[in-house]
């Protein structure tokens, strides 16, 4: 979405660009009137009341302010190299704009560059405008949340609007845009703005005028700012032969006319003299034409007037096809909503911008982690539900374990009972299948006299060993062996052997071991 | 009133959405699959342990039965820990398991009664305290003989639980078949009072 802003003296407009699902370009306006309370408040009000169906789009649309009061011109500067461009342009500056250089916001970017004896010939499109009253505007803004994408010139708006409705070919023209107290001249030559300026002249000034007192047939007539606004909307600028009064009471026409006349002229003064000063100074040829919009366009008659001031063909800019008819005039706002990418001559203090970066960065990261949360409550959902039914299945179960307990029960008093036993008859006692292993693997060759086995496990061993198919000590370390393999007994130890028998084949002995707990 | 600056509000609110984010993986998320992850394991734990009994019963033709069969089982093994008033009954039928043998027995000597500890507290049997007196059995026979007695004695049908402590035999002469054993032999009892580490019975 690409949001224009353009905060009038009387009147605060907004337009705004987008696309729909379908794909189609959709458009919307808005205006609210400004309070005469000149005070940040009060704007800020103001704008709050103008914005707020565009509030939930204010950080993720493209928002662009008019700037106020702006000037923008091509300026040609020789310098040695690029980097002396800025340099040049400052120490133009002072001689270009309307304003004070100190007070001024200025961007410029390069246009074209050409090498003339030694030295770089460069065009600079030079944009500027009074860096209080944007300051102003941009705080007013800021107070209600807002911050624009970009500040640019009224008139390149002016010229994105006629581009849009294909109103500017090859030919030199001019563009008029006369608002409340504003008035924006435009010069254009092949598509581009080469001169623009802003006279703080504008419709709201014949306004004035006509409230001003008038004596009518000895009558002196005042008018409210309501029915000077709808004689002026009604009558335009008359011809005075054709009509002899206009409006309701009848103000005969020559003296309406007189009132109004000398802030025509010195509009069209204004259009003359910046037609004149521009096609001098950056033109190939004066202007064929010049368009008129702002609400200074709604007058009727203003195209034949300024037609025969001017000298050239005047044709009222209206945007009707692509905002509505709301916004028919309005080619500046409708202007700003055009374009796709941040122009070049972005007017908006540093600071500003960087502001906008901030606040962006962070709702960004907001809704990111409000996203976040959102999944995963989500998360928990799901979970919860899988938990619903594994809970279920649990509460099966538990009623089928329950009714299981007395097994349970019964297995557990089963097992301590056994438990108990064996531990009481092998664990404190010696168990008799130790010795049932000693009676079914017992080597032949060996006889025991004396065996002693307590319950510490020390076991005492005297025997005998005789000579068979090997000699009797073998039998004797053959049966030693055996005890530790077959698990019987660990730490073997063999006390005395003495060979004796009526042949002196048979050998006594004595151990000791450790016996292994079954 | 001068409004709140746009930059510390946004910051603020990415203060708050990182303890909400923070919070809701803790508290909410964690919380809810742990939640979760404890009753499907407990889930997964009790159907093996049913299976486990299922299969267990299934065997004894079912729960009905199963039990009725080991419910006699324990009565058979609580059986074996008599009172400590059938001590008199008990050595009778030592004696007699002993006599009926072709052992000879020589001398039978009881000790004093003793109140079994674990862990220097003392032993229960369904509450009670475990009490074992000691018996020392001098006899003669053959190995087989002493071997096969002393099975009868340890043997399930026995009244008692006999534990046996120590045995010595030797060759009584030499080249001869006949031993001379000394066994010390523990009958268990489960008693009634409540005994303490250090008393005698």
């Amino acid at each position: 979405m690409r949001i224009g802003l353009e905060l009038g003296a009387r009147t605060l407009k907004v337009a705004w660009r987008f696309k729909r699902p379908s794909g189609e370009t959709g458009w919307g306006y808005r205006e609210y009137p400004r309070s005469h309370d000149p005070h940040l408040e009060a704007i800020s009000r103001d704008l709050a009341q103008l914005l707020r169906p565009l509030r939930r789009h204010r950080l993720r649309a493209h928002v662009v302010l008019a700037a106020p009061i702006s000037s923008l011109r091509w300026l040609t500067v020789r310098v040695s190299d690029l980097s002396r461009i800025p340099d040049a342009v400052r120490e133009q500056l002072p001689s270009l704009l309307p304003f004070d250089v100190e007070h001024a916001q200025v961007q410029f970017v390069l246009r074209r560059q050409q090498h003339i004896d030694q030295e770089l010939e460069c065009t600079v499109s030079v944009a500027a405008c009074e860096r209080t009253a944007l300051q102003q505007e941009l705080e007013a803004l800021w107070r209600i949340g807002w911050t624009p994408s970009e500040v640019i010139p009224a008139a390149l708006a002016l010229v994105a609007t006629a581009k849009a409705l294909d109103a500017i070919h090859d030919e030199p023209v001019a563009f008029v845009d006369i608002g409340e107290r504003r008035t924006t001249i435009a010069l254009i030559d092949h598509g581009d703005v080469v001169y623009a300026r802003d006279v703080t002249l504008g419709d709201d000034h014949l306004t004035d005028v006509l409230m001003g007192q008038v004596t009518i047939g000895g009558t002196t007539l005042s008018l409210t700012r309501e029915q000077a606004h709808a004689l002026k909307q009604h009558a335009g600028i008359p011809d005075a032969q054709s009509l002899a009064t206009v409006g309701q009471p009848p103000i005969p026409t020559t003296t309406y006319l007189a009132m109004i006349q000398p802030i025509l002229e010195q509009l069209a003064s204004e259009v003359r003299r910046t037609m004149a000063f521009g096609t001098h100074a950056a033109m190939t040829a004066a202007p064929a034409r010049v368009w008129l919009s702002g609400e200074g366009a709604r007058l009727p008659h203003c195209e034949a007037w300024f037609s025969k001031q001017l000298g050239v063909p005047v044709t009222v800019l209206r945007c009707d096809q692509l905002v509505g008819s709301d916004a028919a005039l309005a080619a500046v706002t409708c202007g700003l909503t055009l374009g796709e990418r941040r122009s070049t001559l972005d007017l908006q203090p540093r600071a500003w911008h960087q502001r906008r970066v901030w606040i962006r960065i962070a709702a960004g990261i907001w809704k990111g982690l409000a996203t976040v949360t959102l999944l995963l409550w989500l998360g928990v959902g799901i979970w919860s539900f899988q938990h619903r039914r594994v809970t279920q299945q649990l509460t099966r179960l538990e009623t089928r374990w329950r009714e299981l307990q007395p097994v349970l029960a019964l297995q557990e008093s089963l097992e301590t009972h056994t438990r108990l036993l064996h531990h009481l008859v092998a664990e404190r006692g010696i168990s008799l299948d130790w010795f049932r292993q000693l009676t079914r693997e017992f080597p032949p060759a060996v006889r025991l006299t004396r065996l002693v086995v307590g319950t510490e496990s020390t076991v005492q061993m005297s025997g005998q060993a005789q000579e068979r198919e090997q000699t009797p000590e073998a039998a004797v370390s053959a049966f030693t062996q055996w005890l530790e393999q077959a698990k019987m007994c660990h730490d073997v130890q063999l006390g005395s052997t003495t060979r004796g028998g009526p042949t002196g084949n048979l050998v006594e002995f004595t151990l000791t071991c450790q016996r292994i707990r079954r | 009133m001068k409004p709140l600056d746009a930059r510390l509000t946004q910051s603020a609110t990415v203060l708050l959405a990182a303890s909400v984010v923070v919070v809701s993986w803790l508290r909410g998320y964690q919380s809810a699959v742990q939640i979760e992850q404890r009753d499907r394991d407990r889930l997964v734990k009790l159907t093996q342990e049913i299976s486990q009994v299922d299969a267990t019963i299934k065997t004894d033709g079912g729960k009905g039965t199963w039990l009725e069969h080991h419910h006699h089982t324990l009565e058979k093994l609580k059986a074996r820990f008599p009172q400590q008033t059938q001590l008199p009954q008990l050595l009778n039928a030592l004696i007699d398991a002993l006599k009926t043998s072709e052992m000879h027995v020589v001398n039978i000597t009881q000790g004093n009664l003793e109140p079994v500890q674990e862990a220097g507290q003392p032993l229960l049997v369904d509450g009670a305290p475990c009490y074992r007196l000691p018996v020392t059995v001098a006899a003669a026979g053959r190995y087989h003989v002493i071997l096969a007695a002393l099975d009868r004695i340890t043997t399930d049908t026995f009244p008692a639980v006999v534990g046996l402590q120590q045995i010595e035999w030797q060759v009584n002469q030499a080249g001869g078949a006949t031993l001379n054993a000394t066994m010390i032999l523990h009958l268990y009892v489960v008693g009634s009072a409540p005994v303490t580490s250090s008393s005698h019975p």
